[in-house]
């Protein structure tokens, strides 16, 4: 129940999705509003808050990755060889991106001198060093990874629902907590 | 002619210990050593929480008076989070290869309880002149004459752009007002 079975996912493993799909949603469109804003305290407390479930983000991945791999994911469902291995690509890609895309914002924090703190409870250490060109890249990288993240969970949602209507098959389903 | 004389010593010598500068310690835990700066629609206040002052005030001869003040740039906060490391980031205040603003008295006017200080204020290793005006306000229910515990409270802007920390110039503003209230003790 917790763990996947063979045919299954677990609890822990559809947890790990969906409050990850909607935190990584929430962090783009927050990143994209915050930007835009002009500079006030409230735009201090955005930054704030996007530092602070980036941080929780990079625990989640990491703790995601460990679980997969203690815990293999089912066999995806259908006959359909290629289908199967673009999905297993996106997958991939999917998991890169969610290890980039924060280390990438801690990366531009550090850089910028600035840095980033856990709800102002733990200040990260800082993993780039001061200086602000490699700021401008590393947010710019940050910005593009992330927009890429969004596009291909998207298309990664499209796929399930393509299957779930289109092909009628239990991938959907089969993620869906019930 | 000999009464004359010693009365005129002993004038003297009360006229000389009015003459000789005072010499002031800080009240650290009374004082606030502060600038406000704008960002955005908001004015924020700063700290420096740690600094040295030396303050010699002649009250009868203004101009024999002299203030020199360092402040700790590492210790200086900017009123929220991210902002003191805004302020401390090589950006604004690159504390970690300039620790320290100095000020040094070049010239003071004035008179009664207000005076003009003019000086040399460095900042990231850049001196220019900076102009500060001061107040000395006495604590209710003491007499004019109160001398050995006193306020002062010092004024005056400073464009952060002359000293290259130029760094947030869209959210912060370049002009900082300084905004010092001290108490200070006669040693």
């Amino acid at each position: 129940m917790w763990r996947n079975s063979k045919d299954r996912f677990g609890t822990i493993t559809k947890s790990f999705h969906w409050v990850m799909a909607l935190l990584i949603m929430a962090m783009f469109g927050l990143g994209r509003y915050m930007t835009g804003l002009p500079p006030s305290r409230d735009l201090i407390y955005y930054y704030g808050l996007h530092k602070s479930f980036g941080i929780l983000l990079i625990a989640l991945i990491v703790m995601r990755i460990f679980w997969r791999k203690s815990n293999p994911a089912p066999k995806p469902l259908g006959d359909d060889a290629r289908a199967n291995r673009l999905a297993e690509i996106m997958h991939r890609i999917l998991y890169l991106l969610m290890v980039l895309v924060p280390l990438l914002g801690w990366a531009g924090s550090s850089a910028s001198g600035l840095g980033a703190s856990f709800f102002n409870l733990l200040n990260m250490p800082n993993i780039a060093p001061e200086n602000e060109t490699l700021e401008l890249l590393l947010f710019r990288i940050h910005e593009i990874a992330a927009t890429l993240l969004v596009i291909l969970a998207l298309a990664h949602a499209g796929a399930a629902l393509y299957r779930h209507f289109i092909k009628r098959d239990d991938t959907l389903r089969r993620m869906t907590i019930r | 002619m000999r009464l004359a004389v010693i009365i005129s010593t002993i004038l003297l010598s009360v006229q000389m210990s009015f003459a000789a500068p005072i010499s002031y310690d800080i009240d650290k835990d009374a004082s606030i050593v502060g600038f406000t700066y704008r960002f955005g629609p908001e004015t924020i206040m700063g700290k420096f929480n740690d600094y040295d002052a030396e303050l010699r005030i002649d009250f009868d001869r203004v101009k024999n008076s002299t203030v020199n003040v360092r402040l700790d740039t590492t210790k200086a906060t900017a009123g929220f989070p991210f902002a003191t490391q805004a302020l401390r980031s090589k950006k604004i205040l690159n504390v970690d290869n300039f620790p320290n603003i100095t000020f040094q008295s070049t010239n003071i006017t004035g008179g009664g309880n207000t005076a003009t200080i003019n000086g040399n204020v460095t900042v990231r290793g850049i001196t220019k002149p900076l102009t500060l005006t001061a107040k000395l306000f006495r604590a209710v229910g003491t007499t004019a004459d109160e001398r050995d515990n006193l306020t002062i409270k010092i004024t005056g802007q400073i464009d952060r752009t002359e000293f290259g920390a130029t760094g947030y110039a869209k959210e912060v503003g370049d002009i900082l007002r300084i905004a010092i209230d001290a108490k200070i003790q006669a040693q």
